[in-house]
């Protein structure tokens, strides 16, 4: 409110020098001029600001300046007040006066009204009265019409006459009908004609059926005649069917003779083989002899080269006996020869005849032993000789019994041969002749099998004639049949309706009559209401037409009168209105004041607080100025304090050292423990000097640092002083600041943010109203406006999206995408 | 009737916002959106620069003092990447006054000459009395349609 307070004041300072300007103009300029006013108001603290802050006295003073001048405003406001409030009185009492004098004409106007409305009454009343009378004249006026309407009853009689003409009319329509009932029998009994001529058609049919049937017989008989045929047919077949078996039977006994001719012949070949088997057995014997007499020509041979060699041998021995008897012979010979020659001894001629002897002897015996080797030879040569002879006996015989065997067999073979080519000729006779039977019989057969094929065709065929010659035969029937029933129903069809006709004509005779009837009271009965109609409207229209004057006249009165009051309302209105407004005006004022006062209490809360704040600060840096020059202070005495112990120890340290050189000197060489003792002494002490050295050092720290912190809290005190100005040196810029985005001065905002909400509430209504194509170029504006997320812009986008195509699924927010009002990011003030 | 509807936009004096109307020029169907031009409402501009095929940006020839930060302002818009090809229709408005300013020292002042890669021409306009928009909307038509 302050802001817009400060805007007016400026606008008004700013429309003096640019009167009619360009509407945007002032908007600009409303900034500088904010701006501008709070360089007014603080131009001297800028100047003096930076300067320092021992000044703030006079500061104070300037402050107090100012907030004299801005008391002297706020009396010359409240002066101001004072005579609005002056003002206001007098309005209200003009007000009052106003009142007064609109209550008065109301009430003038009121009693106008009533007293109109009284005249009103009357007038009606008067008019009442006159239509009363005007009625009874009316009602005399009736009375004359219904004189009218007797005379009219008297033509309705009249009329009634000419229904009775009319009636005449509907028997004349009798008869009419009566003679269209007479055309309808005659059609009728034509009809019955044409019944007749299709009976008499129905008949020929029956009879056609009859010679149809006469047919049906004959065929019948055929196919009797047929069927007989047939049996002899099968006689026929069966006969031959006997023959084909007698001459399956033949054919049987004939295979069952070449079945024994070959059974036959299997045993002349089994004989045929024993007797090769005889041969070969017989050849085999003649081979084993012929083997035994070549073994025995061996033998012989052999004994022949045996008896040879014994032969040479024995030519050889006999040579060699020949030899030796020939040597021997010469031997004697010699020794005969020596006997003769020698004659010599007697002894030895003897012994040499001895030896003769004995080898005469001996070849005796070697004679003998030939000859005995000789007969013996002989005799195995005769033996063998003989043996010889009987095996060539032997021989021979067997040779001539080989030949006998061949010849028969020979013979046998001949015989077989001839018998077999016998036997396989009268078997081929036979098989020619059986086959020949088989041929007979197959052509038998196929002639059978053709005859019943021949016969079974012929079979169906003439059961098929039958069968179709019933069929139509059967079907002629029904046509017939059907056509008789279609006739007689057409009949029975014809003779209904011709009835129904004529029920019909009679009905529509009664209900014409019927409706006759009607006709005449309805006729009647309307021309009465007609009349009283037409009586009652004209007596109505009269009635109507006077009521509409009276209306139209309290119409126009009442109209007046709702003008007049109309008028009063508007005044009273209008007063009202007034009134309102310098109420507002009134109100206005008050809040300005209540503002300026407000502003002022703020202002000087806050000098106040300014104040009280210096002086905590100074009494704050007094205080630590204070404790801090006490700490030193303390500080500085501990440490005289100390140094003086300092000294004092020193010099005892000192007086010490020259006490244990006396002593050392005193006690050289003399007493041992007493120089001990000495030395722990003097160690004693120095540990002491140390310790209090230590001290010394650990209090120049506490004393350093206490000078920091001493210095560090004048610092703050320092800075505290100097801050304190600032904010107002921040408030109150020196040099005036183009109009530009970056000001960012408090009303500035403010005054932004409405504008913001104005443009917000825009956008939104736009985004709402418009159509789904500019709605989505709206939906960033709206998104930056009311700083939605990524999310849920693009959540809008999506639901648009959906709802410009036809067909899609609605997009469900997702995640911590929820459009919430728990938490706005920015609130509006 | 064209013209009295874009006359219309430009004399629509919403207090604050913008307003949209679609209108159809030449057998081209134009959704024309006036955004106010008031400084606190200029940082919303953006909001509305995607799919924009030209911008037709209504200068007051009259103002002398803001015509720089028009242009200042003219220089931040054209440098979006979303205006990148966007055609430039300026109207040199107000051209009924005796002070206003000549379209060519309009067009000085907004630095077009200087601009490149953009296709642009400037009109002097009036919306009150409704001159100048027929040929502005007439060029604008020629160049959409050469384009396309
Ligand atoms: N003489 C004259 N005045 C004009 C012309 N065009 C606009 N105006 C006036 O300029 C003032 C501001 O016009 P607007 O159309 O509201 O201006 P705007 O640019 O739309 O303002 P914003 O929407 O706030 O940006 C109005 O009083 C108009 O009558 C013109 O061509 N000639
Ligand atoms: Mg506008």
């Amino acid at each position: 409110m302050f802001t817009k307070l400060k805007k007016k004041l400026a606008e008004e300072a700013a429309i003096a020098p640019r009167p009619g300007g360009a509407a945007r103009i002032p908007r600009s300029i409303s900034k500088e001029s904010i701006t501008s006013v709070g360089a007014d108001s603080g131009d001297d603290f800028a100047s003096d600001g930076s300067s320092s802050r021992d000044d703030l006295p006079s500061q104070i003073s300037r402050r107090n300046d100012q907030i004299r001048r801005l008391e002297a405003k706020l009396s010359d406001y409240t002066e101001q007040v004072r005579n609005l409030q002056r003002m206001k009185e007098k309005l209200e009492l003009a007000l009052e006066k106003h009142q007064d004098s609109s209550m008065r004409k109301l009430q003038e106007q009121n009693e106008m009204y009533q007293a109109s409305r009284a005249k009103m009454a009357e007038e009606c009343a008067l008019s009442i009265e006159k239509k009363d009378q005007e009625w009874l004249v009316k009602l005399s006026n009736l009375e004359e019409e219904k004189k009218k309407l007797s005379e009219q009853l008297e033509d309705m009689k009249q009329k009634s006459l000419s229904l009775f003409q009319k009636r005449e009319d509907l028997d004349e329509l009798e008869v009419f009908q009566q003679q269209e009932m007479a055309k309808i029998k005659h059609m009728l009994l034509k009809k019955e004609q044409l019944l007749s001529k299709a009976e008499k058609d129905l008949e020929v049919k029956q009879r056609e059926a009859e010679t149809s049937q006469a047919e049906l017989q004959d065929s019948q008989r055929l196919s009797d005649k047929l069927q007989e045929d047939l049996q002899q047919l099968q006689e026929e077949n069966s006969k031959l069917a006997e023959q084909r078996a007698a001459l399956v039977a033949s054919q049987e006994g004939a295979e069952k003779k070449i079945t024994e001719l070959e059974q036959r012949l299997q045993e002349l070949q089994d004989f045929i083989q024993r007797l090769s088997l005889d041969l070969q057995k017989a050849q085999s014997a003649a081979s084993s002899s012929e083997k035994r007499l070549n073994e025995i020509q061996d033998e012989y041979e052999t004994l022949k080269l045996q008896h040879e060699q014994l032969k040479s041998k024995m030519a050889v021995e006999g040579q060699e006996k020949g030899a030796l008897i020939i040597r021997l012979q010469e031997k004697v010979r010699s020794l005969e020869k020596t006997l003769e020659g020698t004659f010599s001894g007697e002894e030895g001629l003897q012994q040499l005849l001895k030896e003769k002897a004995a080898l005469e002897v001996r070849l005796d015996e070697t004679r003998q032993q030939l000859s005995e080797t000789r007969t013996l030879h002989a005799e195995t040569r005769t033996q063998m000789e003989s043996q010889t002879s009987k095996l060539n006996n032997r021989l021979q015989e067997m040779q001539d019994l080989l030949q006998q065997k061949d010849t028969e067999l020979n013979q046998f073979k001949d015989e077989s041969s001839l018998k077999i080519g016998n036997l396989e000729q009268t078997l081929q006779t036979i098989r020619e002749q059986l086959q020949a039977r088989e041929e007979e019989l197959k052509q038998r057969e196929e002639q059978i099998t053709t005859c019943q094929s021949e016969l079974k065709s012929e079979r169906d065929k003439l059961t098929h004639q039958l069968h179709s010659v019933r069929q139509q035969h059967a079907d002629k029937v029904e046509r017939l049949e059907a056509q008789v029933s279609a006739l007689e129903s057409a009949r029975e069809i014809d003779r209904t309706s011709a009835q129904h006709n004529i029920s019909q004509l009679e009905q529509e005779n009664a209900s014409l009559q019927e409706r006759n009837k009607d006709l005449e009271t309805a006729l009647k009965k309307l021309e009465a209401d007609q009349e009283k109609m037409k009586e009652e409207l004209s007596s109505r229209e009269t009635v109507s037409v006077e009521i509409a004057k009276a209306l139209e006249e309290t119409r126009r009165q009442k109209e007046d009168l709702q003008q007049q009051v109309a008028d009063l309302m508007s005044a009273i209105t209008q007063n009202t209105q007034e009134m309102s407004l310098k109420k507002e005006e009134l109100a206005r004022k008050d809040e300005e004041a209540a503002l300026l006062k407000g502003d002022y209490d703020a202002v000087v809360l806050k000098m106040q607080q300014l104040q009280s704040d210096l002086e905590t600060y100074k009494t704050r840096a007094a205080q630590s100025e204070e404790s801090a020059e006490k700490h030193v202070r303390d500080v500085t005495e501990q440490l005289q304090e100390q140094r003086e112990a300092l000294l004092a120890s020193e010099s005892q340290v000192s007086s010490l050292q020259d006490e244990v050189s006396t002593l050392h000197e005193r006690l050289h060489g003399t007493h041992e423990h007493n120089g001990e003792v000495a030395a722990g002494d003097i160690a004693l002490l120095q540990k002491e000097n140390r310790e209090m050295e230590q001290q010394i050092a650990e209090k120049n720290k506490t004393i350093k640092q206490l000078q920091q912190r001493m210095a560090e809290l004048k610092k703050t005190l320092q800075k505290e002083l100097r801050l304190k100005p600032d904010p107002e040196e921040k408030l109150n810029p020196a040099d005036p600041p183009a109009p530009s985005l970056t000001v960012t001065n408090n009303a500035d905002l403010n005054d932004s943010r409405e504008i913001n909400f104005e443009y917000l509430k825009h956008v939104v209504l736009k985004f709402m109203s418009a159509r789904e194509a500019e709605a989505f170029h709206l939906i960033k504006a709206v998104s930056v406006l009311l700083n939605f997320s990524v999310e849920e812009e693009n959540l809008l986008k999506e639901t648009l999206e959906y709802k410009m195509s036809w067909f899609g699924s609605k997009p469900a927010p997702k995640g911590t995408v929820r459009p919430s009002i728990s938490k706005p990011r920015m609130p509006w003030t | 009737m064209y013209q009295l509807n874009l006359s219309d936009i430009l004399l629509f004096s919403a207090a604050i916002g913008f307003n949209v109307e679609t209108v159809t020029y030449k057998n081209l169907k134009f959704q024309v959106w006036d955004l106010g031009g008031q400084t606190s409402i200029r940082p919303y501009w953006r909001c509305y620069y995607s799919n924009t095929d030209a911008v037709i940006y209504v200068v007051d020839s009259c103002d002398r003092d803001r015509i720089g930060i028009s242009k200042s302002e003219l220089v931040a818009m054209l440098e979006e990447e979303e205006l990148k090809k966007a055609i430039l229709v300026v109207f040199a408005n107000k051209q009924d006054m005796e002070q206003a300013m000549t379209p060519t020292e309009v067009a000085n002042s907004l630095g077009l000459p200087a601009l490149k890669d953009r296709k642009w021409q400037i009109f002097k306009t009036s919306a009150t009395k409704g001159t100048g928009l027929d040929e502005a909307m007439e060029w604008l038509v020629e160049s959409l349609k050469s384009r396309q």
